[in-house]
């Protein structure tokens, strides 16, 4: 339920044009509500009848008996083969899309780094003046664009692990509804699928920011006139408020798409790893606490070197976000 | 029907073992589901064909599970023994994936990989199928425990009530003798011991690019378990027109999927640049020049497209710049707004990047879920096959005319 909400949310913060590429979580619920719940009768009544069938027809007359039981209710096992049929088109559509977008990703983020080298060539050759301006303006542009990609690309990570979750939440459900088992085999299938397979974007994210650290180079300057906005805890919640809308509006235009689907993003992560109401010790929320407790050595927020914002408990964060309405 | 051949793990013996009728997985009790997935997923490689099909013998088990009491164990083992079986195949696949990696046309390498153990499995499946077309009508229920040598067909539905761990047992040990004959078939670098099997699937070292086709309904789609034998031969054509290597990567019914890693657009780039820019540059040409197996004239004429779009728009934009000229007032001006947008453009990195490593967490707890569920599987089916194994010896030995070399066959397959 809970997922299905969260789920919905999101959708409706995202980048536009991605809405209609997410899993279709709400009609594939709405699908398994009318599925028929198994009880022991109705399996014990088609047994039975296997059982009459093959005694009378022994060898060969299977079509016969085929017949006879497709005079039955739709058989479970015609039912799952449809439901997987589904799922299968739900998968290629991920696919195509991820497959997609991330080699627009890999053409553009190309073309970022070749405007660099350009940018460089002309500044070591041009006049000081005249190319002061124009460097710093298309720096500006290069930086704006390197943030950009930056954030479509984890959008695009984001795409896949939701949809992912939401595969799964799928698969449980109908597991919970019909009983057959489809959760494993499909989840392992899933896992293997291109849209899963996020290591090539990840490796982009990181040369983006590796990139983007050497793009920045005021920002030293900045956090030294700002010492504030480093501090960790309850200062950032009215400063991530105020940042927000400060920062869409400076940036402008598609950015504060781009702002708000992140900031959605997020939400939509923080929700599912809050406990669930189906208690699974298979659970995001089973097994952050359990890392809290044994202290494994996965990176969480808590422990990352990157960000001393990302320090935040995601209680508080959750508090901000909830409070904050886009 | 002769005994069991020893599991000697020679290719030729392997070869044999199958012949002599390894319908346990291909069983009767086939529900409508295998045809269909079949043509689901026609164009799967084999290894996954096989397991897929191995899953569906699962399936029937489902209906059964509501009935008894341990009923959902049994489920879940089965469901976990497919798992299991899916990812032998994978795990038999690692290692060459790991060299896949290298190679810039990624999906082209798995494919070339996947057709590897396709031979074998495929060999081995066709003769099973043709076999067990024979057996069709034994009954499960008569046959199981003492017919075990001859792979009885399985019907689990007639059967739910009783003996759902001797099915169990079964079809377990079906699953791991041909999973034995997979390991056979398969390089002896990839196939020498369980610990590495065990040990050596990390899930996110496995890429196989799987096209995961549409399909439309099969024909035979009333076949119910009684009437695999229609569709089994439909199988073994099926595997047989999809073992050739290179038909497997033609053959998929949507577009082939490529992925386009940065070492491959780079040199793509290259040989646009060679050819005169984005806009002389041709498809064909840019191919030609490219000598990158597998690559085909559609991918590459998407491609420009798409890189030609994306020129554009910087070009146009630095062509205006260079027009603007800007005295010193503006100058400084701009250097205000300069110092606000990037500091805008400095926090939202930071929310973008705080994303991604929650999204880096997310991701790693997703997998290790899937992978600690098909570790359950995989420790479930070993357990099973333990007992599977045991309980055959206690068969052999009641059948009263067994000779140790039988009993010693089934006890060597335990211990690979």
């Amino acid at each position: 339920m809970k997922f299905g909400k969260e789920f919905k949310t999101h959708l409706e913060e995202t980048l536009p044009e991605w809405r209609d590429k997410f899993l279709c979580y709400k009609h594939l619920k709405k699908l398994l509500k009318h599925f028929p719940n198994p009880t022991p009768d109705f399996n014990l009544h088609q047994n039975y009848h296997h059982d009459d069938d093959d005694d009378n027809n022994n060898n060969n007359n299977n079509i016969n008996s085929m017949d006879g039981l497709n005079n039955h209710l739709p058989t479970l096992v015609d039912l799952q083969e449809w439901f997987i049929k589904i799922l299968n088109e739900e998968l290629e559509k991920f696919n195509d899309f991820y497959v997609d977008k991330e080699e627009e990703f890999v053409i553009r983020f190309q073309e970022l780094k070749e405007r660099i080298e350009r940018l460089k060539e002309k500044s070591s050759k041009g006049g000081v003046f005249t190319s002061e301006s124009e460097f710093s303006e298309e720096m500006m542009e290069i930086r704006k664009d390197f943030v950009t990609i930056h954030g479509e690309m984890v959008l695009l990570k984001n795409y896949s692990s939701l949809n992912f979750a939401g595969l799964v939440k799928i698969l449980k459900k109908y597991e919970k509804r019909t009983g057959g088992l489809l959760r494993l085999p499909f989840a392992q299938l899933a896992v293997r699928q291109p849209f899963f397979t996020t290591e090539h974007i990840t490796r982009l994210v990181h040369e983006c920011e590796a990139n983007l650290e050497l793009l920045f180079p005021l920002e030293a300057e900045i956090i030294e006139s700002n010492p504030s906005t480093q501090d960790q805890s309850n200062p950032p919640p009215c400063n991530a408020t105020k940042n927000l809308s400060e920062t869409s509006s400076t940036l402008g235009g598609e950015t504060v798409y781009l702002y708000r689907s992140t900031h959605a993003a997020m939400r939509a992560i923080q929700a599912l790893q809050k406990a669930s109401s189906t208690s699974n010790p298979l659970s995001f929320s089973a097994f952050l606490r359990n890392q809290d407790e044994e202290g494994t050595g996965v990176v969480t927020a808590e422990n990352s070197a990157a960000n001393s914002s990302a320090s935040l408990p995601n209680d508080e964060e959750d508090d901000q976000y909830d409070s904050h309405s886009v | 029907m002769e005994a069991r051949p020893a599991l000697s793990f020679q290719r030729p013996g392997a070869k044999q073992l199958s012949s002599m009728g390894m319908s346990g997985a291909l069983s009767s009790s086939l529900p409508v589901l295998p045809t269909p997935l079949e043509e689901t997923y026609p164009k799967l490689p084999d290894s996954q064909q096989v397991s897929m099909e191995r899953e569906l013998v699962t399936r029937p088990l489902n209906h059964a599970s509501h009935l008894s009491s341990n009923s959902s164990v049994v489920g879940h083992m089965f469901s976990s023994s497919s798992g299991f079986s899916t990812d032998l195949h994978y795990s038999s696949l690692s290692p060459h994936e790991k060299h896949s990696r290298h190679s810039p046309f990624i999906s082209q390498s798995s494919t070339n990989v996947a057709s590897l153990p396709i031979t074998h499995s495929s060999g081995s499946l066709q003769s099973t199928a043709s076999h067990y077309a024979k057996e069709n009508s034994a009954s499960w229920q008569t046959d199981s425990l003492s017919s075990f040598l001859d792979f009885p067909v399985n019907n689990p539905i007639e059967n739910s009530q009783v003996e759902s761990s001797s099915c169990n047992a079964v079809l377990a040990s079906e699953e791991f003798t041909k999973w034995a004959d997979q390991l056979i078939a398969d390089d002896d670098a990839l196939a020498s011991n369980w610990n590495e099997l065990l040990g050596d699937t990390s899930v996110t070292d496995l890429e196989p690019k799987m096209v995961f086709p549409v399909s439309k309904s099969s024909p035979n789609f009333q076949a119910h378990q009684s009437q695999v034998p229609l569709q089994l031969p439909a199988t073994s054509e099926e595997i047989r027109t999809v073992a050739n290597p290179t038909s497997l990567a033609n053959s998929a019914p949507a577009k082939p999927r490529m992925r386009w890693t940065p070492e491959l657009h780079e040199a793509f780039v290259e040989a646009v640049n060679l050819l005169g820019g984005s806009e002389r540059a041709t498809p064909k040409g840019v191919l030609k020049l490219m000598k990158v197996e597998g690559l085909t004239i559609y991918h590459v004429k998407s491609h420009l497209q798409k890189y030609r779009t994306a020129r554009y728009r910087p070009e146009s934009s630095e062509g205006s710049s260079d027009k603007k000229l800007t005295p010193i007032e503006e100058m400084s001006l701009d250097l205000k707004t300069g110092m606000e947008i990037t500091e805008a453009l400095r926090m939202q990195m930071e929310v973008q990047k705080r994303l991604h490593e929650q999204l880096e967490i997310q991701r790693n707890l997703q997998l290790r879920v899937e992978e600690q569920r098909r570790y359950l599987g995989l420790v479930w089916t070993l357990g099973n096959l333990c007992i599977g194994g045991i309980l055959d010896c206690w068969d052999l030995l009641a059948l009263g005319n067994t000779n140790l070399t039988d009993l010693g066959k089934v006890a060597a397959a335990l211990f690979v």
